[in-house]
Order: structure tokens, then sequence, then C-alpha cells
């Protein structure tokens, strides 16, 4: 008979058992010291479902402790109820702080965008990444796609980006555009907009990806050079708004969501939440800008 | 067999502590950090910090080889880790070293990884007898650049050889190949990840 | 908007969680007790631990009665409970040629050693429905109990068999079929929960994913092959047995110590394949294996025609695909996968919106430079 036992003993903190914690841990290193390169990892399974958020879970309750402050966004934005859960969540398994303020976080667990205030050395910004292998969508075999990045053979990705241009006038038609790391590995930045894909290049703070349902995790440290695939003649461009600024801010320079107020009226919104909140009430906090090329 | 097994190491926030000092330190090579280790009382030759790195990420998993260190060192891990002894280096995923000069073919022999499995690579955590963030006389200075270092950062050592460096720097000569270090002396640590350059001066 | 619209989010999810439990139990009929689906459900707790890759009849009544059904997310449960688990041993392999057999069935042979037992299936029933079950009660129970307990003689025909000698065997001892006929096998023995797997893997890992599959995943990709999109063929049912089988463990001391009894239920399928050795090019039989926890009779056929299928490499046929099959017959990772579409990708939406109308204004441009071309406009 079930009478309890088991089911409801105190969790261990941060959830996953020790051993499990060793082994990201140790992964996240050899990560670190190979960077953009996937490593495999034993994923356990985890409460909430595969393609949620497991591999950034992971990342974040092995690195996490009770001196953290915690930072959750989904899209930006801290109120999203994936966020919501997974802030819930591990507050629930570690009694760590909580804050929305990215300056105050020194622990950063994000789903595909990276704040537009600049991140500081003391701080860690965890991706939560649904496809880590940048190739495959030019190879569908995992088997396959190993050794193109054994071999750092990357042809067919840029066939892949020319054809898109030559068809649809665009090098990537998405989000999670592919970038070269350190001169060696193509990665996928995990679905950031093109926006964001310039901070991951030379940063401050340290970048940690988690891919749960692949298995895969993967880093970029700081002062890393991160270049996005780009020809001499098609330059990578960023999202551009032109004049139209933020409907609550009156200001631009940011990534910006587009809101359709009623089936007439459309309004941009600062996507950044807690970016949104300051720069209506105080002054513009730091950002890198990336300026496209003329 | 007399009980070695650390009393008052926390394997949860211990572990967790150390950890986040570790991944600090890969993620900033050549730049001197230190693993506070009041609780842990290790074999005199295996520095805290070597040991608290064994602690923080060793256990029945994976496999380690000593060299230079002694029997009662060796015991000490396994006990405190679970983890397994291998005799030979290329076997091991962690070695660790003292007097590395003397060890230098354990050195080559360790595993540098597989060209679709490069974190196969080991990590080795190498003894000194000073390690420095400033020069102090008859230091070698060892400089590194590439991921993670703001252009260059450099650590003077007393206790490692170039001859040690060369042939660290050999086994990583394939990157993504290679094996990732961890320096230690006393409570400090500095970490050499593969993809880093590394320079004696 | 800060802390007021955090709230929002948090009192949404909050809310939802209520509702959801409200649905269950809004109706007012009496709770469901987990005995009731431990026993009355037993094929679905079979295959919830089967997929939940947790032998725990229990806990997986408990899982179907708190997700009102679902299969996915029961297995889902199981799976997230075993991750908290410790882990201390692994079993010595289980021996189901001491099976305490409830069913065994050979399609291969009319007639074999000890017999075909039906054992429990519903495979010769007619499928009517039956009105008495939505009017039994604890009496009319105890009046079919009680009469076929009368009904219950053993036949002299298994009189004093303890176990059932297996199919295999005599097809083994004739030397149609030989072990070993793939001497350059993988056969290492991983644990996928482990580390991630590796492609090609060694048929343990193939083995370990079908076990752990979804049933309906694994029902199409089995059938696939029987309709032409595999090569090799699917084989027939060597044997198909279900029972209790003993597990055992060895302690720190060496000692072998029974841990308790588990039913599982185990197909061998056979086929013809040709020798994987260069010198020996007779044909030879070779089994397909499947192995699952509970009474799962589809998921072991399947399982056994995978197993066969996947030694076929072959990249255009899903079924001789060991990416293909073992990714997509994963459960909880599909249905986490699928389902996450839900979430919010608007900011993807956005960037791909942003170079949709620049494409689009790009194309207008060029468009009006060929008009102008042709309307004999200069071109500034």
């Amino acid at each position: 008979m079930i009478t309890g036992n088991g089911l409801t003993s105190a969790y261990n903190f941060a959830f996953i058992d020790e051993n499990t914690k060793k082994e990201i841990r140790r992964k996240l290193l050899k990560a670190i010291a190979v960077p953009g390169y996937q490593v495999p990892y034993s994923s356990p399974e985890m409460p909430i479902a595969r393609g949620w958020g497991t591999g950034g879970l992971h990342v974040t309750l092995a690195v996490i402790g009770r001196g953290d402050t915690l930072k959750v966004i989904d899209q930006g934005s801290d109120a999203s109820v994936n966020a919501c859960s997974l802030r819930q969540f591990i507050h629930k398994m570690t009694g760590c702080r909580t804050t929305v303020d990215t300056a105050e976080a020194t622990l950063i667990q994000t789903r595909h965008r990276i704040p537009e205030e600049i991140l500081t050395p003391q701080q860690i910004l965890v991706f939560q990444v649904p496809q880590p292998e940048v190739l495959r969508t030019v190879e569908r075999l995992e088997d396959r796609t190993r050794q193109m990045h054994a071999e750092a053979d990357y042809s067919r990705m840029w066939v892949s980006l020319y054809e898109s241009y030559v068809r649809f006038g665009s090098l990537m038609r998405g989000a999670g555009y592919p970038v070269k790391v350190n001169g060696r590995y193509l990665m996928s930045p995990s679905p950031i907009p093109r926006w964001d894909v310039p901070n991951l290049n030379d940063a401050r703070c340290l970048y940690l990806f988690g891919a749960g349902r692949e298995k895969r995790l993967y880093a970029i440290p700081p002062h890393t050079r991160v270049e996005p695939l780009e020809f001499e003649d098609v330059r990578f461009r960023v999202e551009e708004w032109g004049n139209t600024t933020c409907a609550y801010s009156q200001q631009g320079d940011a990534f910006l969501d587009e809101i359709y107020e009623n089936e007439q009226v459309k309004k941009f919104v600062v996507n950044d939440s807690n970016f949104l909140d300051k720069l209506r009430s105080g002054p513009r906090p730091p950002q890198r800008l990336f300026r496209n090329p003329e | 067999m007399i009980s070695l097994r650390e009393a008052t190491y926390d394997s949860v926030s211990d572990a967790q502590t150390h950890f986040r000092v570790l991944l600090d330190s890969m993620a900033h090579p050549g730049l001197l950090r230190s693993l506070d280790t009041p609780g842990l009382s290790p074999p005199g030759d295996l520095s805290p910090a070597a040991a608290a790195i064994a602690l923080a990420l060793l256990n029945a998993d994976v496999t380690f080889a000593g060299f230079g260190i002694g029997e009662t060192a060796i015991e000490y891990i396994r006990q405190n880790t679970y983890s397994l002894t291998v005799a030979g280096a290329g076997d091991a995923d962690f070695l660790f070293l003292r007097n590395a000069g003397e060890h230098l073919a354990a050195i080559a022999a360790a595993r540098s990884g597989l060209p679709a499995y490069p974190e196969t690579g080991a990590t080795a955590v190498i003894q000194l007898q000073r390690l420095d963030a400033q020069p102090f006389p008859g230091s070698l200075a060892i400089c590194v650049a590439g991921p993670g270092v703001d252009g260059t950062a450099c650590f003077h050592t007393a206790g490692v050889s170039t001859a040690v460096l060369a042939t660290v720097s050999d086994r990583n000569d394939e990157y993504p190949l290679g094996i990732d270090i961890f320096f230690t002396c006393g409570e400090r640590v500095v970490s050499i990840p593969r993809s880093c350059r590394m320079r004696c001066e | 908007m800060g802390y007021v619209a955090v709230k929002g989010g948090q009192d949404a999810i909050d809310n939802a969680a209520l509702l959801v439990e409200y649905f269950r139990l809004k109706e007012r009929t009496p709770p469901i007790e987990v005995e009731q689906i431990r026993t009355q459900m037993r094929l679905l707790v079979d295959r919830v631990m089967g997929e939940g890759s947790l032998y725990a009849p229990e806990h997986a009544a408990l899982a179907i009665k708190q997700v009102e059904g679902d299969t996915f997310e029961a297995a889902f449960l199981l799976r997230a409970y075993r991750a908290t688990l410790n882990r201390r041993f692994y079993s010595e392999i289980i021996d189901t040629r001491h099976m305490q057999v409830q069913r065994r069935i050979s399609s291969a042979f009319r007639d074999i050693p000890g017999g075909q037992i039906l054992g429990p299936t519903r495979d010769y029933t007619m499928r009517l429905f039956e009105p008495r079950l939505a009017v039994e009660t604890l009496d009319s129970m105890e009046d079919l109990l009680r009469s076929i307990d009368a009904s219950l003689t053993l036949p002299e025909a298994v009189e004093g068999i303890r176990t059932f000698g297996k199919v295999i065997d005599l097809l083994l001892s004739e030397g149609v079929m030989r072990k070993d006929m793939r001497g350059d096998a993988d056969r290492r023995v991983v644990d996928v929960t482990r580390e991630a797997i590796r492609f090609p893997a060694p048929r343990s890992a193939v083995l370990q994913m079908l076990a752990r599959a979804e049933t309906g995943g694994l029902m199409c990709l089995g059938y696939s092959t029987m309709r032409g999109f595999a090569a090799g063929g699917h084989g027939t049912v060597g044997e198909l047995r279900a029972g209790k089988v003993d597990v055992r463990i060895t302690d720190p001391r060496g000692r072998l110590r029974y841990v308790g009894r588990i039913v599982v239920t185990e197909c061998e399928m056979v086929n013809s394949v040709k020798s994987g050795k260069k010198k020996d090019p007779t044909p030879y039989l070779s089994v397909g294996y499947g192995l699952c926890f509970g009474h799962n009779d589809t998921k072991a056929i399947c399982m056994g025609m995978l197993d066969s299928s996947l030694r076929e490499p072959n990249d255009s046929n899903p079924a001789n695909s060991q990416e293909f099959t073992l990714y997509h017959t994963e459960g909880v990772e599909s249905y986490g996968f699928t389902n996450h579409l839900k979430l919010p990708h608007y900011v993807t939406f956005q960037s791909g919106l942003d170079n949709l109308r620049n494409s689009m204004r790009r194309v207008r441009e060029m468009r009006q430079r060929a008009l102008a071309g042709y309307a004999g406009v200069p071109q500034s």
C-alpha cells in the first residue's frame, strides 16, 4: 500500500540527485573547455515536460546555490506562464531569492531571449534550447551531424544559407541564427532573435545552454569569438523597426513586440519586460548595441 | 583500513560552492580563484584545492589515477568519492599529479578525447609548490590567451617545468582534442582549458 | 508592469491547476480507489508501467487516477518519479525459461511441447458490448468468480509441468538457428538513462529504448514493417509468453538475493536472414526480441519486429533506421515536444515576420524596377 512514504519525503536541495548534478557539472566544465561543442549528458526526466525547459532546469539546478538570486524569463517576459511555473519550481526546490530585476540576478534562466541590459562577469545566463543541433535542418541524422562537427565540415549549412538567400532574399528565415564559436564549432544560439546574436560575442558573462530532450549541454565562455555566418556581400543584419518606437516608453533600440490592439491598430512594445519597466521609471540601463552594415 | 572520510564536508552545499568556483575558474582561464576548504583535511600530499576538486566532481561513474601522490591520498579520494582508481593514465577521466615534471609520461598518455566526442578527454589536477597572481623570485610565468580570457592573463608558479607545459601543449595541439588543466596550490586554483594557448616567460 | 504582471501569470497557472481538479470531480461520482484501477484497469496499469519504465503497479494506478487516464501524463509521472530514486543495484538477468507462465503461444508451430496455453486474453472474444458490466455489483462479481472457480480443473496435459521449454531451444538444437551468427555485433551493455544514446547504438540500448517506448508509436512502426516499409519482412511469432518471473540481485557481499516477482511479456519473433559472416553464406533463423512489463502483447510483438528490422540499417525506411525508430517512439520526449508548441513563440515568430516583410519588400522593389524598365522610364 502506498502510505505516502517515498512519495512525500523531502526533496534533495535543487531536486536533482547529487550524482546527476556531478555529471552535469563535469560536462559543463568540458563544455566551457570546448566552446560551442554539444556535450551529451544523461538528462533524466524532470517534473516538467520535455520541450518545456528540462535542459535549462538541469543546468540551473546543477549550478544554483543558496546565495543565488534567480530570474526566469520566457520570450523576454518574467510574467509568462511557463516562466512563472519554472521560477516557482526552482524556488520551491532551493529556497533561493527570486527577482525580476536583471541587474540583481546572479543566475538567469531564459527561453529565447538575451536580456537587453548588459550582463556582468558575476552573472550566468542559462538558455533553454529546443534543438541544439545547428545542422539538423540540413541533415536529419545525429550520426552524420556528429561527424560533420568532428570534421568541421559545414559546407551544407553554407549552401543552405545561400539557397535561402536566393529563394527568399534573406540568409535565414527565422530565429536561431547559426554562429561560429571560437573559429571552430558551428552552434545554434537557441531561437533567440537576430537582435540578440551579437551579444554572444566577446561578452562579459558566462552563457550556458541546456537541451534536455535532445540531451546536450554547451557553453560560451566570456571573451569568446562568436560570429554569425554571413557572406562578404550578404551580411548578417539584425531586425530593424525604422522610426517606430515603443508605445509605452517612446524609446527604440530594443527588440520590439508587435501587438494587435484590435483589428486595425497595431502597436509596438519593448519585449524585455524588466527593461521596459526601467525605461519607464528611470535612466536607460546600459546595453550593447549592434549597428547593421550599410 | 582507517577511515579517511571527511566528517564535516557537506556533499550538497560544499560541493555546489566549490563547483561554482571551478566553473568561474574554467570560464576565466589564467585568473586565480580560491576554494575555501576549512572543513577538509586531506593527506599532506594532496592540496586542499585538489581534494576539493575531487570531492566536488568525482563519483562512481568516473575513473582517476594518481601520479606523485601516495597511497593514502589515493585512498582518500576513493573513500570520499567512490571513484574507481585505474593504473594507466590513458584510462583515467581525472589525473591527480604532484611533481608533474617526474610524470611527463602520464600527461603524454592522458586521454585527449575523440573527434566526435572531444569531451572524453581527461582533466588533470596538477599541484604546484607555489601559485601567485604576482611574480616572485624564481617564478615561472605562465600566460594564457583564448576563450574566457580578456586579452592575456598571466600567473606565476613554482613547481612546474616548461617540459610539463610543453607536454600539455602537445596534447592540446589538435583542438578540440585535448586535456583540461586545474593547477592547484593550497586552496588556490587556476584553470587552463584546452581551448587556450599557453606561453611561458 | 513588473510584479503585477508576474502575479497575473502565477495566478493563471494556479487557477488552471485548480480548474483541472474541478473538472475531475465536478460530476460528483464516487472517488475511484487506486486499488480499483490497479486491479480492474490491469492492462492500462501494465502499459503505463512499461512506458514509465518503473515496475510499480500501485504508483502507476495512482498516476492514472491523478491524470484522469491520460497515458502520456501517467507514464511521464512515473518516469519523473523514477528519476528521483536511487539506483543501488542492477538485477541479475531474469530467466524467462523459469517463468510462472500465464500465457504461452507459438504461431510457428501448430503444437509445441507443453501445449499452446492461451491464458487470459481477449484475442478470441467477439468485440461486442457487454451490458451486464454497466450494472455490475459486488454480488454479481462474487457470483461470477465463484462460478469460474467451480469450473477450474487442471488439464491432464499440464499436470506436473512447472516450466515450459522455449521454442527457440528446439530450433537451436535442430541447428536451423545458431547463436552468435553476427560475430561483429556490438555487445556492450549500456544504460540509456545514465548516458545519452549514441549512434550506431548497441543492441542493449536499442532494446532498452524499445522496452520504454510508447506502445502506439511502436505499433505504428511495427505495422509499417508488415506493409513493405522495411527491408527484411516481419517474421513469425516463434513464442509469446507472459507471466511472473523472479528478480534477483547480488548484494554487496556477493550473495544472490530474491527481491520480488514481476509480470513480463516476452516475444521471440523468428525470421530467416543471411549470415553476417562472409565465409558462410547459408541463411539461418534469427530472433527479434521483445520484452516489456506486465501483459502487453502488442508492445512485445512490435518490439520483436523492430529489433529485427533495426538490425538491417537502411535510412529510407523508418523501421530500419535506429535514429528514426528510437527517437520518435520515446513517448515522454515526443509528448513533451509536440505539446511545447503551446508555449509562446512570438519572438521567434516576430523574427520570421521581419524577414518575410523584408523579402516581400525586396520582391516588390524588384518588380517595380522591372516594370519601370519596360515602360522606358530611365532607372534612377
